[in-house]
């Protein structure tokens, strides 16, 4: 009886609970069939051979249309052009036609002489592009020499210059060429082209004067800890520096030469057992297709090969440290290095690049993860800074603690502008001050950023034109977006600044949300080299969270990044202190 | 440009401005307003209107307002802060205040706000901390009439904190002294950790919320005596009639503060007593449980009180001794005088609530509804009767565990 009563009560209670109606359980299903369905076309979709067969033949179409142009335009043979003009077996013609070519420049340099008493030689070079003195030691002086021994006369001309060539001049850098074209190319860019009368081949002789500046600290990426070393102009010294620090055979410089009018040399460096094959392929198919008159410096490359012209973000990474290239090397990058310019670019790049720098790795990791997060927490102020202001000052007022509000109310008395203009003020002052002091020489750049700083910001809150937390702001931002250690970054960060001020100053909160929104979507959009750009995050891969927001100790990272999909997936420094030997007496050899 | 370029482009841009055009359209997000052209409130008064007027003719002339004849009248007054010397900043000379008082009349809450923005800017309530309610205005309006816009209106925050005052509510936000007067409020209200005198902060939503569940519950009044501010004593509303009852004494204020053993402070001066001389004991801890026994129609309660402390001042003969037994004796005789004297506190916490005022403010009812639900779906229509009726014992317990640095070996007990 008295279970019946419960049963009767509990009955009551539920009927209190509204059973829904029938459009939100068919809402309710629908909700749960429509991506379950969805999920499931797309499980059979992928199981279905026929089908993605299909699919990835039609996905490597536009591949596949690529590929003759990366054969015919990658490392073009000198001596394989068509309309090539040869050299003529007189002296007196050759030297004609190379006079009718570049006789003009005065700088062209005329040395005829003799071996013994017929056989007539002239030595052309352009002055200051070679170096004289190697010339005169070591190609003058021997056949000077010879032609005192009078060994040669009765030889054929050309049997001659090959023997000169094989036998009596002592350089390094010799090349025979029947080539005029070739032979003009070679003398401008420095070399000597040394013509013997009666024979139709020349010998070109490397002799180019090095034009070195010294290699010092790039003054762009300075650490407090690490090597003191950056690269310079030349391409040569550079490829010497990195190979001084890359024993690996693996390690791998692929030439190119670009540009239509100046040809430049070009390098990609990459680590062939580490770097994705797919990757150097990309890389190399859109160097490739360079085509323009000249390069003048690898900004132009990192146009010209970037995936979205239209992003705020540099989506190759530039450096001018040896050891940051190797690290990226040694991860799965690729770099390019351009002649003429001391900046490598490396590639793919991923946001958390930008805020990284190398003394992460070099100091330990306690004091380098936290380094690490407030470069983060500086980018974050540095691109939210005045639009937060905005939005709390014009919106939310409420939001700020009530002693904070009244002194912001005061000290905003008397201001004439909406924040927004005083923002927009103060900031593109700061902008331009900045821009000032870079164009300005050192000494008097400085003077100007801080005796222009001060004087602008103390003058304007004295005339009421800026409240002083305005500018406390103003100052905060400019220091943060210091902090972020790559230029081009801070750079990203400073226009994109301007953009979320703008919607925080229409919608206040939440038009930040939206310009937030917006960025997410681009960034999460934004791919590098295949690589998306906020890579670690989305798509998720918990492994390289490990150097991520934080730097782990470095027996923690033992994996290279997995989101690079490296051929070798395992750093070999690290296996020895996981497997607890600490002395590191007994390592073991991983290949 | 390669064509191809441009279409893509001028898709990005169709696109964007799409984005941007519904970004801007659709959220009414629109109000804009600079933080210094707010009148920041961080009080608010409640009163009744002054007799002349709550009269036609009266309220003509004083408030630009045509209002017919009301004898439920209200007076408000907005403390507003003037930021420009809240802040701190170096004008004018130290003696003029860092507010201002703005007082309207009219029939209701709202159009009342509203009548400020003939005087200055509009009122910016989201920092408004106090809400003060004249004694007279509560005994004879119902509170939930009078804080219905404050909890309707999202402008003022549910964490603004609700006070009774036994003079003009007016009048306390024009003490004496430079200081805001709210923030002096607040800042002792603080002190409840100090006092048993101080109650526990009724913010407006646990107002709202005793209110419309019909308990009975106590606010903490204020007074000004003389131009100063000072907290009062607690005053009863009644949760039937959502009005002002009456004033709690001082011990009845002590010993509610044990029966509802929620705080963490206080001292209770045991008076001289069979000729012994008065010490003082600091609560440390307190905590009390409400049990409620039915035993067929009879409901009755039994408290059960427990506390940890320490004598902090002791008038009595100075007693040195090694002697267990009589740091024993000593100890047992210091307790018990303790647990008298808060027994006798509560009992007369429970005469005046249980005979005088007849309401609930201990939160029986609560305990009855959670224990018994049956029963108390039954007594409810009649609870005012059945409380004031109810038996309710009180068991007390304290545990005495330090002395201070007299009588040391006590510790080591």
């Amino acid at each position: 009886m008295r279970i019946l009563h419960n049963m009767v009560m509990i009955m009551r209670d539920l009927s209190l609970l509204k059973i829904p109606t029938w459009d939100i359980w068919l809402a309710a299903g629908f909700s749960f069939l429509a991506p379950y369905l969805v999920y499931r076309l797309f499980h059979w979709l992928g199981t279905n051979e026929q089908f993605m067969k299909r699919w990835k033949s039609l996905k490597s179409k536009p591949k596949a249309s690529a590929q003759p142009t990366l054969c015919s335009q990658l490392r073009q043979p000198p001596e394989k052009t068509e309309d090539e003009a040869m050299l003529h077996r007189s002296l007196n013609q050759n030297v004609d036609a190379i006079c009718k070519q570049i006789g003009d420049n005065t700088d062209l340099y005329l040395r005829p002489f003799q071996f013994g008493q017929h056989m007539k030689a002239m030595l052309l070079y352009m002055d200051c592009a070679t170096d004289k003195q190697l010339l005169d030691e070591f190609v003058l002086k021997p056949l000077m020499r010879l032609s005192s021994d009078g060994v040669t006369d009765r030889m054929d001309p050309n049997r001659f210059v090959r023997r000169l060539r094989l036998e009596w001049i002592p350089m390094s850098e010799l090349e025979d060429t029947a080539s005029l074209t070739r032979s003009i190319s070679a003398m401008l860019v420095g070399s000597a082209v040394l013509l013997v009368d009666g024979s139709d081949h020349a010998i070109l002789i490397g002799a180019k004067t090095k034009l070195l500046r010294a290699i010092d600290e790039p003054s762009t990426e300075a650490l407090v800890r690490g090597p003191r070393l950056g690269f310079i102009e030349s391409l040569r010294a550079n490829t010497v520096i990195l190979r001084d620090r890359t024993n690996d055979p693996n390690f791998k410089v692929i030439g190119f030469e670009l540009g239509q009018r100046n040809r430049k040399k070009v390098s990609l460096f990459y680590v062939q057992d580490i770097a994705q094959p797919e990757l150097v392929e990309e890389v190399k198919r859109r160097i490739s297709q360079i085509d323009v008159d000249d390069l003048p410096e690898s900004g132009y490359i990192e146009q010209l090969i970037e995936d979205n012209y239209m992003s705020p973000f540099p989506q190759l990474q530039t450096t001018e440290r040896p050891d940051r290239v190797i690290a990226g090397l040694l991860e799965g990058r690729v770099a390019i290095m351009l002649d003429g310019s001391p900046f490598a670019l490396i590639a793919p790049v991923t946001f958390n690049m930008l805020l990284q720098t190398p003394e992460d790795y070099y100091t330990r990791w306690i004091p380098g993860s936290l380094l690490r997060v407030l470069r983060y927490v500086s980018a974050f102020v540095s691109l939210f800074g005045p639009a937060l202001y905005i939005a709390f000052i014009s919106f939310h007022q409420g939001l700020i603690p009530t002693k904070l509000a009244i002194s912001m109310s005061g000290t905003r008395e008397g201001v004439p502008f909406p924040p927004l203009v005083e923002a927009l003020m103060m900031e593109i002052a700061i902008e331009i001050l900045r821009e000032a002091g870079l164009r300005l020489p050192k000494p008097v750049g400085q003077a100007v950023g801080l005796v222009g700083g001060l004087v602008i910001g103390t003058a304007a809150v004295e005339a009421h034109l800026v409240s002083p937390l305005m500018v406390i702001v103003v100052a905060l931002t400019a220091i943060t977006s210091f902090a972020i250690p790559q230029y081009e970054a801070g750079v990203a960060i400073r226009m994109l600044r301007f953009i979320v001020m703008f919607c925080a100053a229409t919608l206040g909160l939440y038009g930040i949300i939206l310009f937030i929104l917006m960025l997410l979507t681009h960034v999460v959009k934004l791919k590098s080299f295949g690589l998306p750009y906020v890579s670690p995050a989305v798509p998720f891969r918990s492994n390289d969270w490990q150097d991520f927001l934080l730097r782990l100790p470095l027996f923690k990272l033992v994996l290279r990044p997995r989101m690079l999909k490296p051929q070798d997936q395992q750093r070999e420094t690290d296996i020895a202190k996981k497997g607890g030997d600490r002395d590191g007496s007994g390592r073991q050899s991983q290949s | 440009m390669k064509p191809n370029c441009k279409l893509k482009l001028r898709r990005h841009l169709a696109r964007w401005s799409c984005l941007l055009l519904a970004s801007l359209v659709l959220p009414g997000c629109w109000d804009a307003r600079m933080i210094n052209q707010l009148s920041i409130t961080s009080g608010v008064a409640l009163d009744q209107a002054p007799p002349e007027l709550m009269t036609e003719e009266g309220a003509v002339g004083r408030n630009n307002g045509n209002l017919p004849q009301n004898p439920d009248r209200l007076q408000v007054t907005f403390e507003i802060i003037i930021p420009k010397i809240a802040s701190g900043m170096p004008s004018g000379s130290s003696t003029v205040k860092p507010f201002t008082n703005i007082t309207v009349t009219g029939d209701t809450m709202h159009e009342l706000t509203r009548r400020i923005a003939l005087e200055t800017n509009p009122i910016f309530a989201e920092h408004a901390k106090v809400i003060l309610i004249s004694r007279q205005l509560a005994e004879k309006v119902d509170l939930i009439r009078l804080l219905n816009m404050f909890y309707r209106d999202e402008g003022y925050r549910e964490s603004c904190v609700i006070f009774l005052t036994e003079s003009d509510a007016k009048s306390v936000f024009s003490v004496k002294g430079n200081d805001i007067p709210t923030d002096t409020i607040m800042s002792i209200a603080d002190n409840q950790f100090r006092s048993t005198r101080v109650l526990p902060l009724l913010t407006l939503q646990k107002t709202m919320e005793k209110l419309t569940n019909g308990t009975s519950f106590v606010l903490q009044s204020l007074n000004v005596y003389n131009g100063k501010l000072m907290f009062h004593s607690g005053a009863v509303i009644d949760g039937a009639t959502k009005r002002f009852t009456g004033y709690m004494g001082a011990l009845e204020m002590q010993g509610l503060a044990w029966l509802h053993g929620k705080k963490t402070g206080g001292l209770v001066r045991i008076p001289e007593f069979e000729g012994k001389p008065s010490f003082v004991y600091e609560v440390k801890k307190m905590t009390s449980r409400i049990i409620p026994v039915v035993n067929g129609d009879q409901i009755s309660f039994r408290v059960q009180i427990r506390s940890r402390g320490r004598i902090s001042e002791d008038w009595r003969p100075l007693q040195i001794t090694e002697n267990k037994l009589d740091i024993e004796r000593l100890l047992q005789d210091s307790r018990r005088d303790v647990e008298r004297e808060i027994r006798l506190m509560t009992q007369k916490t429970l005469d005046l609530i249980q005979r005088k005022y007849q309401t609930d403010i201990i939160g029986c009812s609560n305990e009855l509804r959670i224990h018994h639900p049956q029963v108390w779906a039954k007594v409810k229509p009649q609870w005012k009767r059945i409380f004031a009726e109810a038996p309710i014992t009180v068991d007390v317990s304290v545990d005495i565990e330090d002395f201070g640095l007299e009588n040391m070996q006590l510790q080591k007990r």
